[in-house]
């Protein structure tokens, strides 16, 4: 049986990292007493899957996560107690039962929804991004300490929209995991702002974007189970 | 610095005076969010609200700061710390915070956008709390006091900090019983154990501070001659005989103690940690600590922690473990450290963990004994260690000839040492840790060949073996004290002769830095004049330098140079037992002919 948790990143806590966010749930879960499965083995660690982890800074505000429970729980006991153990800036905003057969996080989320809120020349002008929607291709050099490599930055992105004015931009981008390019990296495109200089705008990964229903599989038994190992 | 505010708009009028940093905690979230975090390693680091991370009430009336002189994954580890937030709290009247050093990108990101150094509880400025405490382990870490002093806007120099206004820097821990390289920077020392005079400080503070007219040299006089084991190195000078020899420190005023004698905490009962905050990152040591016995009575005569920590003094078995079981419900740790210098040593050590461990084991929770001195390792302690979770096994028989472990009064047969290794064999341990130290006083080589000896001894003990060598550093209220210390030439040299003598591959072989030792060395015995090498450093910027990558042996020479202490007259050489010593006005608890004669006694053991 799994528990499904919906939960939110926000405030100071956003600058932990991935491994350090999980470390934080494992302890309130073992603390609530929320009988989540362990693995077996020399180190045990709790069953979970995680959506793909928010970078370091990003807020999130319906990230999920699915646990392997031991015994049924009540979900809004199991979300109360868990949000006991967490943090300032770390809630557990909601939970459900899922049902045998529900595909696996993995399978079902395809891509990322999120918000920015790019401030004085981080905003990108409305031109740039129409430019960048009728482009074929939006080739990006990707810098890294072993060498650059250059990505198709428009492979990915299913929507980018500008809203607001003034003092008060607002953008939304859908971008696919399998692929497709980080959030400030498309930004970084638009304004011609190395990503690093970007780190300061505010952004919130809102949801997710779906397969449809058919699209996805059902998950093998057990075996396919895919974990989070942190050590 | 003017321009990024003007563009926020919102931060001018927050602006402290001349330091030109921020003050409101509001503002400085918002910066630090916007403008900061973003931009410097590890992020996590800085942002406080962690579990258990006590806000202070409603307005204390004395607001304490606690700092470790490293990162906070460094300082997050030291149990000290956790003690004294407690002890503030327990007062009812005070408020404690905790800061540790910022890393240098985040030092000059914060320094950019006007945030001064600040508490995590409440992004308070360090500048603006009553005091500020500093735990005093490690003479590598002392840099970075002036540095966080810097950070926060205040003057490194204690006589250039205006009080009332400015925090008056306290420090502790056992870095206190040689306070003197330290002296310019504090403005009082606690010696000796912290849980009393801490809370007598307070009261004293809070009763007084605001009477009128009060001036700091006067109120640092005051609060000397009212709080035992306070000690003010403003109100003491330094004296000279005919020859123009140190001949100790005295009072400058009426009533301030010419001695120093150490607090001693006679109940250990009273000293508990209940709700340490649980760390968002990945510290050093990530666990719930109860200390269950303070003190040693082996007597290793390089052991300051040993010899300054007496009398020995044991927490009793019920009061340690519902301490563990309230530490790990209140913090979900899933393993518990029974810290002590040596906790085979502990009386009732089988008793607690008869006790304990069945208690802990049912909530998946392993127990960890940090120090055991292979002499004392009963079968209990064994069986019990392996329930939950094994780690390696460490053991210090830090010299291998006969003649050097008389010398530091350390005898650990090698029957002894053997049948422990063997019986970790056998329960299933794989990991062994040995801890060897190089560049005791009277060592010969056949001495460092002999510790060879050993390491390739157990080498084929059955398991992984892990060795770390250190060297001798003379520390203060120790036997040692007088003994003088190898210098980096010649340490370099044992280490390769070593090194050329462990035949075995199967080892991992970990040194030291001699050039590190020597600074630690330098700082360990050197008097009010090594303060100038701690800020000819600091001026190099020779900050972290408890971390090898950090640090910067060229820097540092220049500022050993730069400051004209001279170690082959004071670290090299022997220190003459009828002169006074640079701590002479301070007590550890040992009377100085005690450790005199110890200190003959190891002359003549290796002779």
């Amino acid at each position: 049986m799994r528990l499904r948790l919906i939960y939110s990143r926000e405030g100071l806590i956003r600058f932990t990292s991935h491994r350090d966010t999980l470390r934080i749930f494992f302890r309130a879960f073992s603390r609530s007493r929320v009988p989540v499965c362990f693995s077996g083995g020399f180190n045990p660690h709790p069953r979970v899957e995680f959506c793909p982890p928010l970078s370091l800074g990003m807020e999130g505000r319906a990230e999920e996560m699915d646990l392997r429970l031991e015994s049924p729980v009540d979900p809004a006991v199991a979300v109360e107690a868990i949000n006991l153990y967490l943090p300032q800036g770390l809630r557990a905003v909601s939970g459900r039962l899922l049902a045998e057969g529900c595909p696996k996080l993995g399978k079902e989320l395809e891509g990322g929804i999120y918000l920015l809120f790019p401030e004085g020349p981080a905003a990108p002008e409305p031109g740039a991004v129409e430019r960048f929607l009728g482009a074929e291709r939006a080739p990006y050099v990707r810098k890294k300490p072993d060498g650059d490599k250059t990505i198709d930055a428009r492979r990915g992105v299913a929507r980018v929209e500008l809203a607001g004015g003034n003092d008060d931009i607002r953008m939304e981008m859908e971008i696919l995991f399998a692929g497709g390019p980080r959030p400030v990296e498309v930004l970084s495109l638009l304004t011609g702002i190395p990503p690093g200089e970007l780190a300061g705008v505010r952004i919130v990964r809102t949801g997710f974007r779906r397969k449809p229903a058919a699209a996805v599989a059902a998950p093998a038994k057990e075996e396919g189970y895919e974990e989070t190992d942190i050590d | 610095m003017t321009s990024t505010r003007k563009r926020d708009g919102e931060a001018g009028a927050a602006v402290a005076g001349a330091a030109g940093f921020l003050r409101d905690p509001a503002v400085i979230a918002r910066v630090l969010e916007k403008r900061v975090l973003p931009f410097v390693d590890r992020p996590g680091r800085y942002i406080g609200g962690e579990i258990n991370a006590a806000l202070p009430g409603p307005r204390p009336e004395v607001r304490v700061l606690l700092s470790y002189p490293d990162l906070y994954e460094v300082g997050m580890s030291n149990h000290g710390l956790r003690i004294l937030a407690e002890t503030v709290r327990s007062t009812g009247f005070a408020g404690a915070e905790r800061a540790f050093a910022f890393r240098e990108d985040m030092a000059a990101a914060a320094a950019r956008e006007g945030v001064p150094l600040y508490s995590l509880e409440s992004l308070t400025p360090a500048a603006d709390f009553d005091l500020w405490g500093f735990s005093l382990q490690a003479e590598l870490t002392y840099t970075n006091i002036p540095a966080m002093l810097e950070a926060a806007g205040l003057a490194p120099a204690a006589a250039s900090r205006v009080w009332p206004g400015a925090p008056l820097l306290v420090g502790g821990g056992v870095g206190a019983y040689n306070p003197e390289p330290l002296s310019r920077f504090f403005d009082l020392f606690v010696i000796g154990d912290g849980e009393e005079p801490l809370a007598e400080i307070l009261e004293f503070y809070r009763v007084r501070r605001s009477r009128p007219g009060a001036d700091k040299e006067g109120f640092l006089a005051e609060l000397a001659a009212a709080v035992p084991g306070v000690y003010v190195p403003s109100l003491y000078r330094e004296t000279r005989d005919g020859e123009g020899n140190f001949a100790g420190l005295r009072p400058l005023r009426p009533g301030v103690p010419a001695f120093v004698p150490k607090r001693v905490l006679k109940d250990l009962g009273k000293s508990r940690v209940a709700r340490p905050p649980v760390p968002l990152v990945d510290v050093v040591h990530n666990r719930a600590v109860v200390e269950i016995m303070r003190g040693c009575a082996r007597g290793c005569r390089f052991c300051q922690a040993g010899w300054a920590g007496r009398p020995v003094r044991e927490k009793a078995p019920e009061a340690a473990a519902a301490e563990a079981l309230e530490q790990t419900e209140a913090t979900g740790c899933d393993e518990v450290s029974l810290l002590s210098l040596s906790s085979g040593d502990y009386r009732r050590i089988d008793g607690l963990l008869e006790l304990l461990s069945p208690l802990l084991a049912e909530r998946g929770v392993g127990i960890s004994l940090p120090s055991l001195n292979a002499a004392s390792i009963s079968e209990t302690i064994f069986r019990q260690l392996r329930r939950v979770r094994r780690s390696g096994i460490t053991l210090a028989p830090e010299a291998g000839s006969v003649r050097m472990r008389k010398a530091i009064n350390k005898d650990l047969a090698p029957e002894v040492l053997d049948g422990v290794v063997r019986q970790a064999k056998e329960q299933g341990w794989r990991l062994l840790k040995l801890y060897f130290m190089i560049g005791l006083p009277g060592e010969r080589d056949e001495d460092v060949e002999a510790v060879a000896a050993v390491v390739d001894r157990l080498s084929r003990w059955g398991g992984d073996l892990n060795v770390t060598v250190s060297n001798f550093v003379p520390k203060a209220q120790t036997p040692f004290q007088w003994a003088p210390m190898n210098s980096p030439a010649e340490l370099a040299r044992k280490q390769a002769l070593l090194r050329s003598r462990i035949s075995s591959r199967r080892v991992k072989l970990k040194f030291r830095d001699p050039r590190m030792s020597f600074v630690e060395g330098l700082l360990a015995v050197g008097g009010r004049d090594a303060g100038r090498l701690l800020e000819e450093a600091y001026r190099r910027r020779c900050l972290f330098a408890d971390w090898r990558e950090h640090f910067d042996p060229a820097a540092w020479e220049e500022a050993a140079e730069a400051s004209g202490l001279e170690p082959e007259r004071f670290l090299f050489s022997p220190r003459d037992p009828d002169r006074p010593l640079p701590w002479a006005h301070i007590g550890g608890g040992v009377p100085g002919e005690v450790l005199l004669r110890e200190y003959r006694r190891a002359e003549e053991a290796s002779r």
